[in-house]
């Protein structure tokens, strides 16, 4: 396994600019997702990394070996990268223990072992002699990646491997490909429109828009400290105040004061905003905190997302000053009960 | 490209032949009286069979799919059966009893509609099972009846399979060669045979085929037209219910099951029965088995050899059109669909020209007869090449890249495997309908090859009709066996294999 190295990608279909200039590094062993809404440009990345796709600039590395550049095409047969489809697309006249096999040479010694050793790997050793068809929607994604696994792989590439199943199935597959992947000590990169798959079973994530990452970082990072309002709004449900600047790390928002995280605003920065997360929100007895009224509660099993209104002392309802916010409880609040809130841990500030 | 150029030879031919004619003989031809009421026999034809292969093929697929009559799986295959008697040999089997007073108008109308029937038939069936029964719950629920809401929802699902199924009977109508002549109704195909048979000078024959060309062409694109941007639109994916079926009550399934008899009588009960007198008449009379093996044989032969060309032809062609859908593929594919519309008649008229012209060494031999079989059937050949390439999915493809291997040996490892069951079975049905073929046999059969197809049609041409049974009887076994699996891909559902998760 390798670390993969991709610098100024740009790719154009006709007029379309797809990919704008895509830097990105996966480093050895790590699991890597590419975030980003459909259009992107994520999966054009992944198809060019794998050799289904000529970038029209920009430079691919895995390891040492230069796989795309100015003067470099390796087709997709000489790379080395294992792709894992969104449905598996596993070859429907082979069993799986020749899908598995289909990546290494065919009277190689020790194929046998490899086949069973990749199949032990994702769990499905006893499954060998089956027929894709024969096999529920999980394990056919299972086999694909065993597929991709078997040939040892420089880089490991998954286009979306979970949309295709079922919510409950979804996180349990989830989990077993981390596990197997790490388990290999693959280096992977997994593309996604899903925020909570990106966050739950990646090292590092790449935000991506409109064929640009603009934010790679680790999942805390990514949600936490949004590099800016988009990527706060897409990563995660997000409370966005207006705010004055108030002192070093410290800003005025209808909330209160709050404490700023990482770049400060300094003294004289003006008005901009902030973003806080909506468990970040925190529901008090009347008096403890800023007044608010209960608009509606929307139940989700494990928790309820709350919509309130925030009034002000010396507001009224319905006046502009007053703004709509969310945030989680257990259990449930009735409406139009009259609470006051208070803000948990710093917020992220945007000029 | 060149596949195309092969395919469009005979229209070129024709254009060359009916050019050096110059314009105004050409002009003469066509302006004929003769012509005229020749131009409205055969739309008159055309139009009778298609009217009515519409009401009973309609009508049989509606009771073989939405009611509950009993034995419907018997009757489907009952219903499907026509279609393994070729058209001529059914215009034998009446000719053979009635002698003159089944020719004519009336008898080829008769004969045709029994044959082609199936053609709408089964189209509409299987779009009658495809359609989704919550749309005629919510006819229902608004107060439709059951009646009207088979009538005015469902039927106009059926729609676009109905209009497919009846450009086939027109085409296969204008087309047919073989009943109408047997009939000695002058149509088309008939006189187009005849003059070229009887004159010397070929120029009329020529300019009558491209006039049929024109003809054939203009229907086609009609129906094109008329079938517009307008398709069944389906929200949402998969029909999970079987459809809704009528509860018919005693009365009116032993209406269904009469209709349902009485049309099998006329094309499948009465062309057997006629059949099985004539051939034990032959055994008493005692017909040569050994002539018979002998045009077995060479059609075998022929056959064999032209379903492997018209196939090798289609191979570029369909593996084209089902991965790269740009322009001058789609014109290619177009072209190599011309066949389709071209009759056989005009197509061995064409490469008779050519023959004589162009290639002298190989006219009247069997390298022609099978290039022209091929040119015939390669509509077929590219339609099956294309479905089956079809199965195996680009991403399969890529991933088979991305595992190591190169696109030779992607091709060989996944896309043949995959492809190659469903070519060869397409292969052994354009060897069967070369095995039918009759007008392109007739014009250029080596001197002394003898087919199936026409040995029946020299026995009948000279009224010996129990020695034309045994001939009879072999292509209708022949053909027995496609339709069989036609019908048995409608009777139970089909289970394709697909790169998706189940």
């Amino acid at each position: 396994m390798s670390t993969l190295t991709i610098t100024g990608l740009h790719k154009s279909f006709g007029t379309t600019e797809v990919l704008r200039g895509v830097d990105l590094r996966v480093t050895q062993g790590s699991l890597t997702a590419v975030l980003g809404p459909s259009g992107c440009g994520k999966t054009t990345l992944l198809r060019t990394v794998a050799g289904f796709e000529r970038p029209d600039a920009g430079q691919v590395r895995l390891g040492h070996v230069e796989v795309v550049g100015p003067r470099t095409w390796l087709p997709a047969e000489k790379r080395r990268v294992g792709v894992v489809p969104q449905e598996g697309t596993l070859f429907p006249h082979l069993d799986v223990a020749q899908n598995v096999g289909f990546g290494l040479p065919r009277r190689s010694p020790g194929r046998r072992e490899r086949v069973q050793r990749v199949l032990d790997v994702v769990g499905l050793a006893d499954l060998a002699d089956r027929r894709p068809h024969e096999l529920s929607g999980g394990q056919q994604q299972r086999v694909a990646l065993a597929r991709a696994l078997a040939p040892e792989p420089e880089v490991v590439l998954l286009d979306e491997p979970f949309s295709a199943l079922d919510a409950g199935l979804r996180a349990a597959v989830r989990e077993d490909v981390r596990a197997a992947l790490h388990e290999v000590g693959a280096t992977a990169l997994l593309v996604t429109h899903d925020q909570e798959e990106a966050l739950s079973i990646a090292d590092e994530v790449a935000v991506m828009r409109a064929g640009r990452v603009v934010q790679h970082g680790t999942p805390q990072t990514v949600y936490l400290r949004p590099a800016d309002l988009d990527v706060a709004r897409f990563v995660g449900e997000a409370v966005v105040l207006d705010a004055r600047a108030n002192g070093a790390n410290r800003v005025s928002t209808l909330l209160g004061p709050l404490h700023v995280l990482g770049p400060s605003p300094g003294v004289g920065a003006g008005v901009g905003r902030v973003v806080l997360r909506p468990e970040q929100i925190l529901i008090v007895p009347p008096g403890e905190g800023t007044p608010a009224i209960v608009e509606r509660t929307v139940f989700h099993g494990h928790d309820s997302t709350v919509h309130l209104t925030v009034h002000p002392a010396g507001t009224r309802r319905g006046s502009p000053a007053s703004a709509p916010i969310i945030c989680r409880v257990q259990g449930s609040v009735p409406e139009h009960t009259e609470v006051a809130v208070r803000v948990d841990g710093p917020v992220v500030w945007y000029p | 490209m060149a596949v195309a150029l092969v395919a469009l030879v005979p229209v070129a031919y024709l254009l060359l032949r009916t050019g050096e004619a110059g314009a105004e003989r050409v002009v003469e031809i066509v302006w004929r009286e003769r012509t005229a009421a020749l131009v409205l026999r055969s739309l008159a034809l055309t139009i009778s069979v298609t009217v009515l292969c519409v009401v009973v093929g309609v009508a049989s697929a509606s009771i073989l799919t939405r009611t509950d009559l009993p034995g419907r799986r018997f009757w489907t295959l009952v219903a499907t059966m026509p279609l393994a008697v070729p058209s001529y040999v059914a215009a034998y089997a009446w000719v053979s009893t009635f002698g003159g007073a089944i020719t004519g108008y009336g008898g080829s109308v008769l004969v045709l509609t029994a044959c082609t029937y199936p053609l709408v038939m089964l189209p509409t069936m299987a779009a009658l099972r495809r359609t989704d029964p919550a749309l005629e719950e919510v006819a229902r629920a608004h107060g439709r009846s059951a009646l009207g809401t088979f009538c005015t929802v469902t039927l106009r699902q059926a729609r676009p399979a109905i209009a497919a199924g009846s450009l086939l009977v027109a085409l296969y109508t204008l087309s047919d060669f073989g009943a109408v002549s047997i009939l000695r109704y002058d149509v088309f195909t008939r006189v187009i045979y005849t003059s070229y048979r009887a004159a010397f000078d070929r120029t009329p024959a020529a300019v009558l085929a491209l006039l049929l060309v024109v003809i054939t062409v203009a229907i086609t694109v009609a129906e094109a037209r008329s079938r517009g941007r307008a398709e069944q639109a389906k929200v949402g994916s998969g029909v999970s219910r079987p459809p809704m079926r009528a509860a018919l009550g005693p009365r009116r399934q032993v209406l269904a099951t009469l209709y349902l008899a009485v049309v099998a009588v006329v094309a499948l009960g009465f062309p057997v029965v006629s059949l099985g007198f004539w051939l034990l008449q032959g055994r008493s009379a005692g017909t040569g088995l050994d002539r018979l093996a002998g045009a077995a044989t060479s059609t075998l032969g022929v056959s064999a050899l032209a379903a492997v060309v018209a196939v090798v032809m289609a191979l570029p062609v369909g593996i084209l059109a089902a991965r790269h859908r740009t322009r001058l593929v789609r014109l290619t594919e177009h072209a190599s669909y011309a066949g389709h519309a071209l009759p056989g008649i005009v197509v061995a008229l064409a490469m008779v020209f050519f023959g004589v012209r162009v290639a002298p060494a190989i006219y009247q031999q069997v390298p022609l007869l099978v290039l022209t079989y091929a040119i015939l059937f390669l509509p077929a050949a590219v339609g099956v090449v294309r479905a089956s390439v079809a199965l195996s999915s680009p991403q399969g493809e890529e991933i088979a890249r991305s595992l190591g291997h190169t696109s030779w040996g992607v091709l060989r490892r996944v896309t043949v495997p995959l492809a190659a069951p469903g070519i060869g079975a397409g292969a052994a049905l354009v060897m069967l309908t070369c095995m039918k073929e009759l007008p392109a046999t007739l014009l250029l059969r080596p001197t002394g090859m003898d087919t199936l197809a026409t040995r029946l049609w020299t026995h009948t041409s000279v009224d010996e009709y129990a020695a034309a049974a045994p001939y009879a009887a072999t292509l209708v076994l022949l053909a027995v066996v496609p339709t069989l699996l036609m019908s048995r891909e409608h009777l139970t559902r089909p289970t394709t294999i697909s790169l998706e998760p189940s």
